[in-house]
């Protein structure tokens, strides 16, 4: 199928499990003025006092938010993944019971899936001295499990797929859905991710990795500050999001409110390094979307950027963007929102995705929190900080996922003409 | 805790509408208890009693059938 004849692909739903309890809107709604969910987290385990500056769902209520029946028999990654599914098929317009069709599917994204239940398991044999583990082990554990349970629960019947691509997994559940509707496989897929990576041993890995923000009791919630002079890493973050993407006509037919079409989607690999990211792989990604989009690097209005407020990535991200955009780099608005909401790892595309398509929406940007200072060597784009901007007017917008191994992925947005 | 409680306890912590007033008649399937919630509450079962259920018993359609099984393996001063 020639790229003219591919259908076109709307955004006609959001949703999301946010650290600050609201829906999508109440969630925007704080980006926009900054608000950092991310706290000084102490680990409940007593084997090994952890502190770390990161951010929890602490008001997400799953047997509330799902059921009891499916609460019951799936990991947290999962509960939240379901969660952020279910808001933004309520968002589209559609019935939870009897609105699913073999033609919608599912596509979703996620780095360490069930690493709750993998460490419980290895917990109960290791710590507490079990012979067996429950029998919902596997189920739980399974890296599809959210992905088919958002299946069995709306009854959706077409494809139901899992990317697990490290951070970049679900900008690529995202973009592989768009692909599919592009070419006719289905006309409404829920694509998205989730992530639960408050696990001991995963907080300790990144921990020796020094990639994790520095910060303590009063200064956690600034510790992550991409771009900043100083800046020390990231903060993990747990939670899903989710969009419901939906072919042009199919929404029209229907009545759907649309939010905006996405329109480019680049993949790309380093092919370079496993875990040090590079400017040129960056930019083939970057490219590749807003070609596919018929943007021309001036038509871009907002970036929101991987933005791992690691010493390493941030700088090799500006340099990509410089490559991209050229003499209109210098006006080109670029946050990472990844300093309020946390590195959702495996969910950091959806959850980035859903900002940059609200932002669209809005047409309004957030800023990058705690960004005081620009570092000298992010220096050249013009990087949103405060309480972002307002009024602005612009008709499209991309989302940067860049993942360790070297993966990029990039969606394009823009405004329905 | 009688085997009847037993189970009662774990359809409550499991299931989005349990039974009010759960009988050896009503069926594991209608409560909500499917294959992999049967699985995980013979699991709690044997735990609880110290007891291995048998992989090629007949799997049970009530609970009274399950009450029946489990009855049968549990310790007797259990």
């Amino acid at each position: 199928m020639s790229k003219l004849s591919r259908r076109r692909v709307v955004v006609t739903g959001v949703g999301l499990v946010n650290p600050f309890g609201g829906d999508a809107e109440n969630f925007f709604a704080r980006i926009m003025r900054g608000e950092s969910a991310v706290s000084l987290y102490r680990h409940p385990s007593t084997l090994s006092p952890l502190e770390q500056p990161a951010v929890s769902c602490l008001l997400f209520n799953p047997e509330q938010e799902i059921g009891r029946s499916i609460s019951s028999m799936t990991d947290r990654y999962s509960q939240l993944g379901i969660a952020a599914a279910f808001s933004a098929w309520d968002d589209c317009g559609l019935s939870r019971v009897g609105a699913g069709s073999d033609d919608y599917g599912v596509s979703w994204g996620t780095g360490v899936g069930g690493a709750l239940t993998i460490e419980k398991g290895y917990s109960d044999f290791y710590e507490r001295g079990k012979l067996r583990t429950s029998p919902l082990s596997v189920a739980l554990a399974m890296n599809n499990a959210a992905a088919s349970n958002i299946a069995i629960s709306l009854g959706l019947g077409g494809a139901c797929l899992s990317y697990s691509v490290a951070c970049a997994s679900s900008a690529v559940s995202i973009g592989e859905a768009f692909r599919r509707i592009q070419i006719g496989e289905s006309s409404l897929i829920v694509a998205g991710g989730s992530e639960a990576p408050l696990s001991l041993s995963l907080m300790r890995a990144w921990e020796a990795m020094r990639v994790i923000a520095m910060g303590n009791e009063e200064t956690a919630y600034r510790a992550c500050r991409p771009f900043q002079a100083g800046r020390t890493g990231f903060a993990l973050g747990e939670g899903g999001a989710a969009l419901v993407l939906e072919e042009l006509n199919h929404a029209v037919e229907r009545g759907a409110r649309i939010y905006c079409e996405l329109a480019g989607y680049g993949q790309s690999c380093d092919h370079t390094h496993l875990v040090r990211p590079d400017a040129k792989g960056q930019f083939r990604a970057i490219n590749a979307a807003i070609h596919e989009a018929g943007l021309s690097p001036a038509d871009v209005g907002y970036v929101n950027a991987h933005g791992t407020a690691t010493p390493e990535g941030d700088p090799i991200e500006i340099n990509a963007l410089k490559m991209v955009f050229g003499d209109h780099a210098a006006n080109l608005p670029v946050s990472a929102t990844k300093s309020m909401h946390g590195h959702l790892l495996g969910a950091a595309g959806a959850m980035e995705a859903l900002v940059t398509v609200l932002s669209l929406f809005h047409q309004k940007i957030p800023p990058t929190a705690h960004l005081e200072e620009v570092a000298a060597d992010c220096q050249g784009v013009s990087h949103v900080m405060g309480q972002g901007l307002s009024d602005v007017s612009f008709q499209s917008a991309i989302s940067n996922s860049f993942a360790f191994g070297g993966s990029n992925a990039v969606l394009a947005f823009r405004l329905t003409s | 805790m009688s085997t009847l409680e037993l189970i009662k306890d774990y359809i409550d912590r499991h299931v989005d509408n349990p039974p009010e007033n759960l009988t050896l008649e009503n069926r594991l399937d209608g409560i909500g208890l499917d294959s992999l919630a049967m699985l995980e509450l013979m699991f709690e079962i044997e735990d609880k009693y110290n007891i291995r259920l048998p992989n090629d018993a007949t799997k049970p359609e009530t609970v009274g059938q399950l009450v029946e099984l489990i009855e049968k393996f549990k310790p007797s001063a259990a």
